[in-house]
């Protein structure tokens, strides 16, 4: 046990002086480097992770809500609606439910045309469910008594930078009129009261007029929906309400968002296996960078190492002083990466996001994985000091001191 | 006392097999001061070296007392070279980022001596060796003759034995050779201190007891007691 601390001791003492005694100018650049190696373990993954958050924040927000109700398959409606909707209510922990009627429809504007998916909506319950109203960039949002108001959203309404403008209206805007032909060969002309812009091209790709509108053309259909969005209280687990949901006196088809998301779905997945991909390949770069610098320095320091065998010191200790040293570079590092990630990348994100089709992406990473990722360079740091370390301490102390 | 018994060692490069070492016996008695002398590629250095424990024989034994070192595992080896033995490098072999003082008393931290103590003999063997107003210099700051100084001390810490030198004074002017001379001079005669160097100056030879010479491996001939 006093061997052992004595040991420690010479190594930590060995560590310390090297650390506050060495060159400078070296222990600056190698932190530095274990900063940006660390940024680097984690910027890529926050990017992904900011991109699937995004996704997913969008199909829950301008999409589905938490839960998706539609008809059991083989149907088209859910019958009874009004009392479906009652008993959705009564389910634990549903907050809001916005009954919807999709359809599909061809519009005009100026010679241009185009088929569109339609939403008959409850604009007041719709705005509880989905943050559509809040993304009315142009206009406002539907009433529940508008009959003659269409919204657009901004990928059919078309204009400048519209990432789907070839398929658009080429530039309609509020105050214009459009013209609605149903599949029934209906006519009807809607004026344009707002542009829905969510950032996401799956949202934005849809009109919505109001169900007071829809059930006055289609009286048949009235007491009938396509889905319900479900909005849940924050924090709520989706599958007991899925399950309470499914055990309802209605034969529904009850999906999570993540179930309905499809597009997004395959494509967060699929980030989820890149990310997986580069945060080893990270790591795996991170470890030979890091053995790299070591064994640097464990070569330009092989003849004190052997000097220090000579005059007896425990190579122990003299494993323990390299060891620590590469520990402390990294766990340094590490603060000034977590750091400069904090402080200065995320804020420059938030200023600053990446606009892509699913959204305004911005870094997002959890401090879990960031535990675990400055934890695996630690590890790395370990492995690419220990190595080296130990290959020079197996050396003859002639071969360490003369080269021989 | 150090009894050595028919020391070889071979060393293999490439192809060529080298015998630095051709069956070397002697003995050393306790509070000599002896030189290890010889030509360029005689074996001095390769017999001071098994001697210090920091190479292997190929063959051979040395006994300190009645100790056989061959018998002795890489780690006891180690303990061994910290206990009982000092070494003193041809070039100086400080470690940079330690004061005078710190590099003195590492290898009786390693020891365990406490901190109080190493610390006043590091001290008191700086000042033995003239050096008692550089303790907190570094190596940079210290001219090559008083890098060899804080060596020489540094070996001394944990009281050897025996101190071995490997051509001390070889990278040092001739005031600096005659001030370290004079240092293993006075700590032989004062302390007793054996103490065994090689070297090729035989200048040197003034301040030593016995020189045992070293040609080819093999000894030729031992000056007796001056």
């Amino acid at each position: 046990m006093k061997q052992a601390l004595r040991t420690w001791w010479v190594g930590i003492f060995l560590t310390l002086r090297s650390l506050t005694r060495g060159n400078i100018g070296t222990t600056v650049m190698t932190i530095f480097l274990m900063a940006m190696i660390f940024v680097n373990l984690i910027f890529l993954s926050s990017i992904i992770n900011g991109l699937v958050e995004t996704a997913n924040r969008q199909v829950i927000n301008g999409l589905t809500g938490e839960i998706l109700v539609e008809a059991p398959s083989g149907e088209t409606y859910i019958s009874q609606a009004a009392e479906v909707e009652k008993q959705l209510r009564l389910v634990h922990n549903v907050q809001q439910v916005s009954p919807r009627v999709n359809f599909s429809a061809e519009l005009e504007y100026n010679n241009e045309q185009g088929s569109y998916r339609g939403v008959a909506i409850h604009p007041s319950k719709e705005s509880e469910v989905t943050v559509l109203a809040q993304n009315v960039v142009e206009g406002r949002f539907l009433r529940p008594d508008d009959t003659n108001a269409i919204v657009l959203g901004v990928q059919i309404a078309g204009g400048e930078g519209v990432m789907m403008e070839v398929y658009s209206l080429k530039g309609a805007q509020v105050g214009d009129t459009v013209t609605m032909r149903y599949t029934n060969g209906l006519e009807k002309k809607y004026e344009v009261v707002g542009i829905v812009n969510m950032n996401f091209v799956q949202a934005d790709n849809q009109f919505f007029i109001s169900q007071e509108e829809y059930y006055s053309l289609f009286p048949q259909l009235k007491d009938q929906v396509s889905e319900f969005a479900i909005k849940l209280t924050q924090g709520t687990s989706l599958q007991p309400v899925v399950d309470d949901m499914k055990n309802l006196d209605f034969s529904l088809n009850v999906r999570t968002w993540k179930d309905t998301a499809g597009l997004v779905k395959s494509f967060t997945s699929s980030f989820d296996i890149v990310n997986f991909i580069v945060s080893i390949s990270a790591i795996i770069v991170a470890g030979i960078t890091i053995f790299i610098i070591m064994y640097v320095d464990v070569v330009n320091r092989r003849r004190q190492i052997g000097i220090l065998r000579a005059i007896g010191i425990a190579e122990s200790s003299i494993a323990i002083s390299y060891v620590l040293r590469a520990l402390l570079y990294a766990f340094i590092g590490i603060v000034i990466g977590m750091y400069l990630f904090t402080f200065v990348v995320t804020p420059t994100f938030v200023r600053m996001p990446l606009q892509l089709p699913v959204g305004d992406v911005s870094v997002v990473i959890d401090n879990s994985i960031m535990y675990i990722r400055a934890l695996a360079l630690l590890l790395v740091s370990f492995l690419g000091a220990y190595i080296p370390i130990q290959r020079a301490l197996r050396m003859h102390i002639i071969d360490a001191i003369w080269g021989e | 006392m150090i009894r050595v018994v028919n020391l070889k060692k071979e060393f293999v490069m490439g192809e060529v097999h080298v015998h630095a070492l051709r069956g070397v016996s002697f003995e050393i008695q306790d509070g000599e001061f002896i030189a290890i002398m010889g030509k360029s590629g005689s074996g001095k250095s390769t017999l001071l070296r098994q001697l210090g424990l920091i190479d292997e024989p190929t063959e051979g034994e040395i006994y300190y007392d009645d100790k056989g070192t061959h018998e002795l595992s890489e780690k006891e080896r180690s303990h061994f070279r910290l206990t009982y033995l000092g070494y003193i490098f041809q070039e100086f072999a400080l470690i940079p980022e330690l004061t005078a003082m710190e590099n003195v008393m590492l290898p009786a931290m390693m020891q365990g001596a406490q901190k109080e103590e190493y610390e006043s003999r590091a001290k008191k063997l700086l000042e033995t060796v003239g050096l008692g107003d550089r303790v907190h210099h570094r190596p940079r700051q210290l001219s090559g003759g008083q890098q060899q100084r804080v060596a020489i001390a540094r070996s001394l810490i944990n009281a050897p034995k025996v101190l071995f030198a490997d051509e001390p004074t070889a990278s040092l002017d001739s005031v600096s050779s005659t001030v370290v001379m004079e240092t293993f001079a006075k700590l032989n005669k004062e302390m007793h201190q054996t103490i065994v160097l090689v070297t090729h100056d035989q200048e040197d030879e003034k301040y030593i007891d016995r020189t045992i010479w070293v040609k080819d491996g093999q000894l030729t001939h031992k000056h007796g007691k001056k």
